[in-house]
């Protein structure tokens, strides 16, 4: 899977648990985008391993700061 | 040694803090071996035995001997340190309080800042942390005043056993602090009579014994973690198993794991966990045996029937059951439980109008197959319990006879002695004798109680209480917005399964998208840091969009139905 598949399902599942409805850009962080709490959090990196087919360690996802870090996270778990 | 007596001898003059300690101390004889508690984190389990309680408990007391009396707020994070810090801080005589630690998502620096208000209102005389969280507070620049900083790590066992402290009747067992804002966090002050009768009254409400296991993943700052996991189990010797709530959420399988594995017979939760539990269940690693619960009790938010369905449908196959499914309606001032459902019986729903569902209203309920326009089905929180009589009553503090929706109103032996140092407030929420809750609800004809909401302005957000006018406050405070123009208002979220935070604010028509944005971020940091909640949705409006009461303030209930039509 390319980086940018991996981008548009972190977006998605972004977009699909927390209803923000606008522009999602890769700097952004948790705080950047609303409906983003603890609980919005776990259920995303739920949906992203459903459709990642994955189970992160939802603590190394504590330690990312951006979506950017959130994608290279996903990147190193599924090599 | 003279101390409280270790073993109890029930005589009519033993004060409560005798008979409630002293069991404690009883079980440091008879069962010093046996399990008080054990605590899991990062996959590690520790066994706190009853005999090493008591050396716990002897190391605190050894550290607050030098100390004036006083309260004593306990800022320690998920550990086996927590139960002999608290217990230890009662056997000294001092007040303990549990308050939450930062968690990762929190900025240390606006979290200790926020807290600054709060220790000048109490004024502790100690506060019993490690290391790592007093390094947060030295580097957020926390102004400690006269109070005295115990460090976990340094505490040590005392060469001579120490005695209990008695203390008068009147005095305060502890504090138990309410969610809200830090800076106006309110302390509910309980007496050793008041966690003894409850203890009692609850205890035989659900027949639970030393026999019985209870699996947890609730924090102990919080009434229900604190109470039904902590001071009542202590009281019946029965063994508690403790997970951190951060790793529960995002293993959730952690909780059936444990219940395998330790026999689990009783858990409480809010409801959004019931949903979450059911979120998870694909997920789940294995097929676990959880046929051992005698019950999941469903408390401190609204019980809402479709998140049982949800829970069962996911879980049947493991053993839950319609009958394991229980409600529990509680507060902090009530100790915790003031209403039950009964063990071994389906809690009951009822089939009402939506419409039927406002205050003075008689309530019809309807045969289960009636088919209406808004139709509402409600869980019952059960029969009340003994020690506390509940009354619904009107705006002018009337009963009102059964099936009438009104205030639920709650007095009897165990009723909280008021907020600390907050004598205001106390008046205005106990009223001859009763206390008002803001909730709504009703009676039905067999007594069971209905809770169906709030009448003032807390949001309950996954079991966390949160006032409206706490948050706009603090909104308030963000540049860019203006002061007082804003409205924060709860609305259901049926995906989580609990009340989530809209917050509608007015600022000026000229800021760009990228200023929005800022402002947007920095209210999300803030609250994160402060109330550990943020809204779900943040509605920027042009000036005059808020709706204003008669009497000119900024109305919730007007703004959030205009914010439900354009929404």
């Amino acid at each position: 899977m390319q980086r940018e598949d991996i981008k548009e399902i972190i977006f998605k599942s972004i977009r699909e648990e927390t209803e923000f409805g606008g522009d999602i850009n890769e700097s952004m962080s948790a705080n950047d985008i609303e409906g983003w709490d603890s609980l919005a959090h776990v259920r995303i990196i739920f949906r992203i391993d459903h459709y990642l087919n994955t189970q992160i360690d939802l603590n190394s996802t504590y330690a990312t700061e951006t979506i950017i870090d959130l994608i290279e996270l996903f990147i190193e778990e599924i090599k | 040694m003279p101390i409280c007596p270790r073993i109890i001898l029930r005589d009519s003059n033993m004060s409560s803090q005798s008979l409630y300690l002293g069991k404690i101390l009883e079980n440091f004889i008879n069962y010093p071996d046996k399990p008080y508690a054990v605590i899991i984190s990062k996959g590690e389990e520790d066994i706190i035995t009853w005999s090493r309680l008591e050396i716990e408990c002897q190391s605190i007391m050894n550290s607050l001997s030098n100390i004036d009396k006083g309260v004593v707020l306990i800022f320690l994070r998920h550990s086996s340190d927590l139960h002999g810090a608290f217990l230890g801080t009662m056997m000294a005589g001092h007040t303990p309080s549990f308050m939450p630690c930062t968690s990762v998502k929190q900025d240390p620096k606006l979290y200790w800042a926020s807290h600054q208000k709060l220790l000048k209102h109490i004024q502790p005389s100690a506060i019993i942390t490690s290391k790592d969280v007093e390094e947060e507070m030295i580097n957020a620049n926390l102004v400690l005043g006269d109070t005295k900083i115990v460090l976990i790590e340094d505490i040590k066992i005392p060469e001579k056993k120490l005695d209990v402290e008695i203390r008068g009747e009147e005095e305060i067992a502890l504090l138990q602090h309410s969610s809200g804002t830090t800076g106006l966090k309110k302390g509910v002050a309980l007496s050793f009579d008041a966690i003894l009768k409850h203890a009692e009254s609850y205890a035989d409400a659900i027949s639970i014994t030393e026999n019985d296991n209870i699996i947890s993943w609730l924090p102990l700052y919080h009434d229900m973690g604190l109470m039904a996991c902590m001071i009542m189990p202590a009281y019946t010797s029965t063994p508690v198993i403790h997970m951190s709530p951060f790793e529960w959420v995002g293993k959730p399988h952690m909780l059936f794991e444990a219940i395998e594995k330790y026999s689990g017979t009783f858990t409480w939760m809010p409801n959004f966990a019931f949903e979450h539990m059911a979120l998870y269940s694909p997920r789940m690693p294995k097929k676990y045996d959880i046929s051992s619960m005698k019950a999941f009790i469903s408390c401190s938010e609204v019980c809402r029937p479709e998140s049982f369905d949800k829970f069962l449908n996911a879980f049947n196959e493991l053993g839950v059951n319609e009958s394991s499914l229980h409600a529990c309606y509680a507060m902090a001032e009530t100790v915790f439980a003031t209403a039950q459902t009964k063990l071994g019986k389906s809690a009951k729903r009822i089939l009402v109008d939506q419409r039927d569902l406002n205050r003075g209203q008689k309530i019809r309920i309807y045969d289960k197959d009636t088919k209406l326009d808004t139709p509402r089905i409600l869980v019952e929180t059960g029969s009340v319990i003994q020690g506390l009589k509940v009354d619904i009553v009107d705006e002018d503090y009337n009963p009102l006879p059964k099936l009438t929706i009104g205030e639920v109103s709650i007095s009897g032996s165990f009723i909280f002695d008021g907020y600390y140092k907050m004598p205001d407030l106390t008046n205005q929420r106990i009223i001859s004798e009763k206390y008002m809750t803001r909730d709504l609800g009703f009676i039905d004809e067999s007594n069971r109680l209905y809770v169906l909401g709030r009448i003032d302005d807390l949001i309950i957000v996954q079991g966390r209480n949160i006032y409206a006018h706490q948050v706009e406050a603090l909104v308030s405070t963000i540049e860019g917005v203006r002061p007082g123009r804003m409205s924060a208002f709860g609305v259901y979220d049926s995906r989580v399964g609990s009340e989530s935070m809209i917050l509608v604010c007015e600022v000026a028509s000229e800021l760009n998208d990228d200023e929005i944005q800022i402002i947007k971020s920095n209210i999300n940091k803030l609250l994160q840091s402060t109330i550990e909640v943020i809204p779900r949705k943040i509605k920027f409006v042009n000036p005059g969009w808020l709706m204003k009461t008669s009497s000119g303030k900024v109305g919730r209930k007007e703004n959030k139905a205009k914010y439900l039509r354009e929404n």
